[in-house]
């Protein structure tokens, strides 16, 4: 089949969504299809050229395709006959995050107004869509609440799991991460300051700012944890995270409501069990309490998970091996995905 | 600098459009710029063309780079303050090829009206470009008679120049070019049976239909230029045409009335071998002399005939026109430093 | 040119009959069928009929077509089917009424799929708040409905929603031609309803003197107070004089407005022995014409004018008998001579009129005259020229008014309107590009 992937572009931007294209149109290829990514510009600042790219959406025509594939506003609006959705995420500011401060559209009778545009555009054209997917379930029960729309999660898997791999168990847990505020590193460095047995802690990522990195220091000198706790303050290669994986003896992730995060899948394909807190989101949808790994409440039942594990070997890589077995119950694979995007 | 290049293009359909898209991203992104692609699909049925040029109108991407350099038709619809075109060639169904049989809006009150409507977007949207640059003088030409505007020609070079090298001449020439109608092989084989010397003629490429390869073969066949003729009906690698360009005497290219005068060309003249082309072959005639760098001849198999045994008789003179070739080359211009200098600039 | 014709064709229809004259004169330089919805018997035609239904397949047929022609009446049992389709496949309309309300309140108020919302915002949409507000305490029961008023109808014409997507319009009246284009883009074209080829050649001038000696009044059309036979009657009842000079007939259907016609018949009778009236009902065809023939003076004093145009007023200039009539709508527009006006409404004024023929044999045959040259002037062939050269302008301007639509289309399902700049945006490019 002849496949588009249809996803927005901000010029000069890459990120997961732009990672998450490519990956699917290379494998869709090598499942012996044909496939290219159209990318159909987005701006959305200042609000009002919201509606102008839903419109030009609307007025796209991609001819000599058999299906279109498409991950996000606007560009899902592109008319097709044969479309089906992997979504990443709707236009969150019209929907979960209107009447927060990350709304980005004003509360003005025009802002309103666009609003409204969004969730009226979302209500009519996802209904030309065949079939929808979602990236997790977070992402399918939005959809459903605000749009009323059913919709099944495909969990998007790794590009190459081959070199994930666990050597040992070692005396460190892992937090592997762009470091700022949302990721709250600061967390886990807490959590530290009640860990009684000799548990280490390895935090490595890009900071986001400066102030970022600052913050998470200071915090460290604040309980005197400079001995226990290791940070790698700049962006690591695959094989470096490999390694770091590679020797732990389980993950700490603590994002504040993360839509997916890939974090938990390479654990998983380390066989590390992985610690998180209840208001994580997406790694909440792979963790099951006490088997694969712990979800706490706070930093201190979050210090006693580690504990538990540090003293607990074969605790540790039960709960490893059933981290890995997540991955095969779950299906969360290729195969799966290509089968279904292309059924 | 951020620069961003635009175009069009049907998915699925690789064309000399997208090459030159990435050849220029390539060349700009090695010259130190920052760049990305807006690549936007279009589709050229008549009655869908208006809603999918406004839908170009209203993607604002007019603070997102410092420079927008738009290719291929209607990219050019795109608003921004600084913008370049590198101008291929019209929705020529709408302009030259309108009353020909490649039109391809019809000649209905609807069509005629589609057409009015084409015409008078371009003639706006084409004129707030900063600069204008085509890819070739006919190209300029058309685009004063349509729109009354002046074009810069500026020459599209090779994406990989320094892959064509010269080895001395063994006993061929060489036309590399998918087979179609319009790119006359036919006249090639043709002319092999008038040959006077022992030149053979070597054509590759892909036919563009299975329809297109069997009367060729018959030909060879029937005027049994078997040992004369040898055609390689398939799609060559790159290395494999260079090769075979470099052991030439000299290279063929003589399709019909081209825009432009065609990558196979530059590849000959970056290989320092003569070109052989036909006097309504169209943009060779930009590049190519008579005598200099290398023969026009009528489109006539005795007259190209003559041409190619010319070649075989002197070697010497044609590695000089071969020389020449690439000075040619040197003269013009035909850079990506000066594409790059000339689109930012 | 292939063109599909949609019309009425019942043999109770006034549009089926011009549409059976026109098209045979169309098919002259143009390759015409006629699609119908209407159950059997049909008026008769040469030309081939295809008739449809909402759901068939025929409909997609359309595409082959060149043209099509929508001719649309205030009347819903004929032109819903007609309204349905073109909304989708984008034409020619033929404006045969001025009003069209009748037409679309019963298309949304009645029957299984009441749509009450869309009245209010599509007279919202077309006549502003007002608007709204009339369509709302109409459905509320507040107010008397709008449609029951003649006067009022008229400023809420929704003629609009019938030519919402059309490619082009031919009106029968200038100054509704003239309306159109003040509030639509596309082509627009008034042409004069044709006076029927055959009714020309049928219609002998002369008339047999009456034995009685009395002036022979006509008035044709379904009987209802806009034809205002009543105010006919009690100007004659108020006027012996008169009265006793003339006998007046009404002929044409009278089963809608039984209580108005109960009154008409019951002061008639309680005036029996001033007024020498009589009330015919529905006449067939020969009938009618023996009736017309034996006419002196028509009385077409309706008020106010509701029709684009009128086939009987045709019919009644080739008779060459003066028509009185008022100084209203399209009768305003026919060439002056053609008909005796007086100011509309002015029954004074038109019982002078009405005296003066009466007395006067010769004024008569000398207005009997003019009114018939007019009526020879409005042939079918101009009608087919004049509408052949409207569609291929419309055919012109199809594209940018589709487009125009399609694109209008999607931002009102995005909600988008005047309110976001977008809508401007848009506008603006439309503006440069497109001409109109």
């Amino acid at each position: 089949m002849k496949i588009a992937i249809v996803n927005n572009q901000a010029p000069f931007v890459r990120g997961g969504a732009e990672l998450l294209a490519e990956w699917l149109h290379d494998k869709l290829e090598e499942y012996g299809h044909q496939a290219e990514i159209v990318r159909i510009p987005f701006q959305w600042s200042p609000p009002e050229r919201i509606v102008d790219h839903m419109l030009a959406a609307r007025l796209v025509r991609v001819a000599n395709v058999d299906r279109v594939v498409a991950l996000k506003f606007p560009a899902y609006y592109v008319p097709h006959e044969n479309k089906v959705l992997w979504l990443l995420h709707q236009f969150r500011q019209a929907y979960d995050l209107w009447g927060t401060p990350y709304q980005d559209i004003p509360n003005t009778p025009m802002g309103i107004r666009i609003r409204e545009a969004v969730v009226e555009g979302d209500r009519r054209y996802l209904q030309e869509v065949r079939r929808i997917y979602t990236i997790s379930k977070i992402v399918g029960n939005r959809l459903n609440l605000y749009s009323g729309l059913k919709s099944k999660a495909l969990f998007p898997p790794l590009l190459d799991s081959e070199p994930y791999r666990c050597e040992e168990y070692g005396d460190y847990f892992f937090f592997p991460s762009r470091i700022n505020a949302g990721k709250r590193q600061h967390l886990a460095v807490e959590a530290m300051a009640y860990v009684t047995s000799s548990a280490r802690l390895v935090i490595a990522g890009q900071p986001e700012t400066p102030t970022d990195l600052g913050r998470l220091m200071s915090v460290i000198r604040e309980h005197g944890l400079e001995s226990r706790v290791e940070v790698i303050p700049r962006w690591i290669t695959e094989e470096e995270k490999l390694c770091l994986l590679a020797g732990a003896r389980g993950v700490v992730y603590l994002p504040f409501d993360e839509d997916y995060g890939y974090v938990t899948l390479e654990a998983f394909h380390a066989s590390k069990p992985v610690l998180t807190l209840t208001d994580a989101g997406g790694p909440l949808e792979l963790i099951e309490h006490g088997r694969n790994g712990f979800i706490c409440e706070g930093t201190e039942m979050l210090a006693k998970a580690i504990d538990e594990l540090s003293e607990d070997r074969a605790l540790t890589e039960r709960l490893g091996q059933a981290a890995l077995d997540t991955i095969n119950e779950r299906d969360i694979s290729w195969d799966r995905v290509i089968r279904c995007l292309t059924q | 600098m951020r620069v961003l290049v635009a175009s069009t293009y049907v998915p699925f359909v690789e064309g000399g459009g997208r090459m030159i898209v990435r050849d220029l991203v390539r060349a700009v992104r090695e010259r130190g710029h920052e760049v990305d692609t807006i690549e936007i699909p279009f589709h050229s049925a008549w009655n869908t063309m208006l809603e999918q040029m406004l839908a170009i109108r209203m993607m604002d991407v007019s603070e997102a780079a410092d420079v927008l350099v738009a290719i291929r038709t209607p990219s050019y619809l795109l608003r921004h303050p600084n913008k370049r075109l590198w101008f291929i060639h019209h929705h020529r169904g709408a302009y030259d090829l309108w009353g020909t049989s490649y039109q391809d809006i019809p000649s209905t009150p609807e069509g005629l009206a589609t057409r009015e409507a084409i015409v008078a977007a371009d003639n706006l949207y084409l004129r707030e470009a900063q600069r204008i640059f085509t890819n070739s003088q006919i190209v300029a030409d058309r685009l004063r008679e349509f729109n009354d505007l002046e074009g810069e020609v500026l020459y599209p070079p090779l994406g990989d120049p320094e892959r064509f090298v010269s080895r001395p001449a063994e006993g061929y020439v060489f036309y590399p070019c998918r087979i179609t109608g319009h790119k006359r092989q036919q006249l090639a084989i043709e002319a092999a049976a008038h040959l006077t010397t022992d030149v053979r003629v070597v054509i590759a490429g892909a036919p563009d239909t299975p329809q297109q390869l069997g009367p060729l073969q018959e030909l060879v066949t029937r005027q049994r230029l078997q040992d004369r003729v040898q055609l390689i009906p398939r799609w060559i690698s790159e290395e494999e045409k260079a090769e075979l360009i470099s052991r030439s005497i000299g290279v063929l290219y003589i399709p019909f009335l081209e825009d432009s005068y065609g990558y196979v060309t530059l590849e000959a003249f970056h290989a320092h071998k003569p070109v052989i082309t036909c006097s309504d072959s169209g943009g060779t005639m930009e590049i190519v002399e008579d005598g200099k760098n290398g023969l026009i001849v009528a489109p006539e198999p005795i007259a190209l005939a003559a041409a190619i045994d010319r070649l075989r008789s002197d070697l010497q003179a044609a590695a000089a026109m071969g020389e020449r070739a690439h000075e040619t080359l040197l003269g013009k211009d035909i850079s990506w430093d000066r594409v790059v200098t000339s689109l930012l600039g | 040119m292939k063109i599909a014709w949609f019309t009425p064709l019942s043999r109770r229809s006034a549009i089926g009959e011009f549409s059976v004259h026109v098209t045979a004169e169309l098919a002259r330089f143009a390759d015409v069928e006629l699609w119908v919805a209407d159950e059997p018997p049909f008026l008769r035609t040469q030309l081939p009929v295809v008739t449809y239904s909402q759901e068939s397949h025929e409909l997609d047929r359309l595409g082959e077509r060149d043209a099509i022609v929508y001719n649309l009446g205030d009347y819903l049992p004929f032109h819903r089917d007609i309204v349905a389709v073109s909304r989708n496949r984008p034409g020619v309309v033929i404006l045969h009424d001025r009003v069209l309300h009748h037409l679309f309140a019963g298309m949304w108020l009645t029957g299984a799929d009441l749509k009450h919302q869309l009245y209010v915002d599509r007279m919202r949409a077309y006549y502003g708040e007002s608007g709204a507000e009339v369509a709302r305490a109409t459905l509320e029961g507040q107010r008397q409905p709008v449609w029951e008023s003649d006067e009022e109808v008229l400023r809420y014409p929704l003629y609009e929603e019938g030519i919402l997507t059309a490619h082009g319009v031919v009106t029968h009246s200038e100054s509704q031609a003239r309306d159109i284009r003040a509030r639509w883009l596309g082509p627009v074209r008034a042409l004069h309803l044709p006076c029927y080829s055959d009714v020309l050649r049928r219609v002998d001038g002369t008339r047999p003197r009456d034995p009685d000696g009395l002036v022979q009044l006509l008035s044709v059309g379904h009987v209802n107070p806009n034809k205002q036979a009543h105010r006919v009657v009690e100007m004659l009842a108020a006027d012996p004089d008169l009265a006793a000079r003339v006998r007046y007939t009404i002929v044409g259907p009278n089963d809608d407005f039984k209580a108005y016609v109960n009154d008409l018949r019951r002061f008639i009778a309680r005036h029996a022995d001033r007024l020498n009236v009589e009330i015919l009902g529905w006449q067939p065809e020969e009938e009618l014409d023996r009736l017309m023939a034996q006419t002196d003076i028509f009385v077409n004093l309706r008020h106010p004018v509701m029709e684009g145009s009128s086939a009987s007023l045709m019919k009644q200039l080739a008779y060459a008998r003066p028509v009185l009539c008022f100084e209203s709508g399209f009768f305003g527009e026919l060439p002056e001579g053609a008909l005796i006006r007086v100011a509309a409404g002015d029954f004074a004024a038109a019982d002078q009129a009405l005296r003066d023929l009466v007395d006067n044999p010769g004024l008569r045959r000398r207005m009997g005259e003019q009114a018939h040259a007019v009526a020879a002037s409005y042939d079918e062939q101009s009608y087919a020229e004049g509408l052949l050269s409207l569609i291929e302008e419309s055919r012109h301007a199809a594209p940018a008014l589709d487009f125009l639509n399609s694109v209008a289309r999607q931002l009102g399902q995005m909600c988008v309107d005047g309110m976001l700049p977008t809508f401007d945006e848009v506008a603006n490019d439309f503006a440069r590009v497109l001409s109109f």
